[in-house]
């Protein structure tokens, strides 16, 4: 174990939030190293003069009765049966075995390859896929194949920009656009069609960065990545090697 | 499921950690009443989808749902013109902020000198280091937990969190310097 290694992971190995070889490891180049183990010590004494210094702020007496209140209007307002889609599914994390990189002790222990957030965007877009090739007249808002029309139809409505390239050359025809509304963040969904193949791409904004992975849900193959301050998810009923070519199309056109 | 129950099964599950919640809304929002309108939004939509409930575990469901509705409110108050921060990101760590933070009633009401400098040093970090530093610090959550709420990668979490207590450790460090100077 090296300091530069150590120094990396001092506050993962103080939250105790590393694997055990990889904890014994930090411990034992410490016992040999005053420098690491100097700073080992600083930062625990940071740390403990965070906890004691920084207060909670207790929620006030009314907050409860409040919320209480509400909660009683809303069921009296709202069916329960408006609980199928969701934009909680958007709140959730997009972790997948993607980001491997020097952290890869730290993933290793820590997310399992089948993390149920990761999967909820991809679940999410498999739905939204099927809902839409249900009922195309309708849930197609914007119909054109022409890109300088769907494009600025998304203005004003999105918090980041969409991709919105043009594959005709490629063979892959532009149907037209929508908005998921029912997501506390929009999400821009366009559809496209290759031969007699529907395919929905879904973008949202994010935080992140995430390399492209396909897998196959329900029968639908799924591509999934984010770049740029997007996410993308592209579902369609086509197999992997047509999906990883529309995935790099993609990619290739922001 | 009948209503009744499912309120019963959402107090014991999500409604523990109001007081969890209203700590974040106020880190994050930097005010009582958007901290306040924040939860009770948040609740309302974690009971709307909470037969959904995933993740690590319930308070990092509900967090997220909170923090979401603090960004929405933060959000909508930059849309709205209004002279709140929305994002701090941008602002440096300057004394300006820390002055301004200081003469809050909340500022005011911290009982020694010690205590005001970290609760002031984290009120002026930048949003993102501010909220993992909270729920690691103030909410002892995991990194996985974490993870869930502020909605990036566990690496990200490890290097927010270091970066954090980076700033945290300099500002304290010049303020000290500054006092006995």
């Amino acid at each position: 174990m090296s300091c530069a290694r150590t120094r990396q992971m001092l506050d993962a190995w103080i939250d105790q939030e590393l694997d055990p070889a990889t904890h014994a490891a930090l411990v034992q180049h410490a016992a040999t190293c005053p420098a690491c183990s100097t700073l080992r010590a600083d930062r625990e004494s940071l740390l403990a003069e965070i906890r004691t210094g920084a207060a909670c702020f207790p929620a006030p007496a009314s907050l409860r009765p409040a919320v209480m209140r509400r909660l009683a209007e809303t069921r009296e307002a709202r069916p329960p049966a408006a609980r199928r889609t969701g934009w909680w599914q958007m709140a959730a994390l997009a972790i997948s075995a993607a980001t491997l990189s020097s952290l890869f002790t730290l993933w290793l222990t820590r997310a399992p390859a089948e993390d149920a957030p990761s999967s909820a965007w991809t679940v999410n877009a498999v739905a939204r896929h099927v809902a839409i090739l249900g009922d195309p007249a309708h849930l197609i808002e914007v119909v054109s194949s022409d890109r300088h029309t769907v494009k600025p139809w998304f203005h004003g409505k999105l918090d980041f920009a969409p991709t919105v390239a043009d594959l005709s050359g490629e063979g892959y025809v532009l149907l037209g656009g929508r908005l998921e509304r029912g997501a506390q963040r929009p999400t821009a969904a366009l559809v496209y069609q290759v031969r007699e193949h529907p395919i929905s791409l879904f973008m949202d904004h994010a935080e992140f960065t995430q390399p492209v992975a396909i897998k196959t849900v329900r029968g639908f193959s799924v591509a999934t990545w984010a770049a740029g301050g997007v996410r993308f998810a592209v579902v369609a009923d086509t197999d992997a090697v047509e999906m990883a070519r529309f995935a790099r199309l993609v990619q290739a056109a922001r | 499921m009948r209503d009744g129950s499912k309120l019963e099964r959402f107090e014991t599950a999500v409604l523990r950690h109001l007081d969890a919640a209203y700590n974040l809304a106020r880190w994050l929002t930097k005010n009582d009443a958007t901290a306040e309108d924040a939860v009770q939004d948040a609740c309302i939509r974690a009971f709307r989808f909470f037969e959904a409930m995933h993740g690590p575990s319930p308070k990092a469901w509900f967090m997220a749902i909170v923090r979401n509705a603090c960004m929405d409110c933060l959000r909508e108050q930059k849309r709205a013109g209004s002279t709140e921060e929305f994002d701090e990101a941008q602002h440096s760590l300057e004394d300006g902020s820390m002055r301004a933070e200081l003469m809050s009633p909340e500022g005011r009401a911290m009982r020694n000198a010690e205590a005001r400098g970290v609760h002031l040093a984290i009120a002026c970090l930048p949003i993102e280091y501010r909220e993992v530093i909270v729920l690691r610090e103030l909410e002892e959550m995991s990194y996985k937990e974490i993870s869930a709420v502020a909605n990036i990668p566990i690496g990200t979490v490890m290097s927010r969190l270091a970066r954090g207590r980076d700033l945290l450790r300099d500002k304290l460090a010049s303020a000290y310097h500054e006092a006995t100077s």
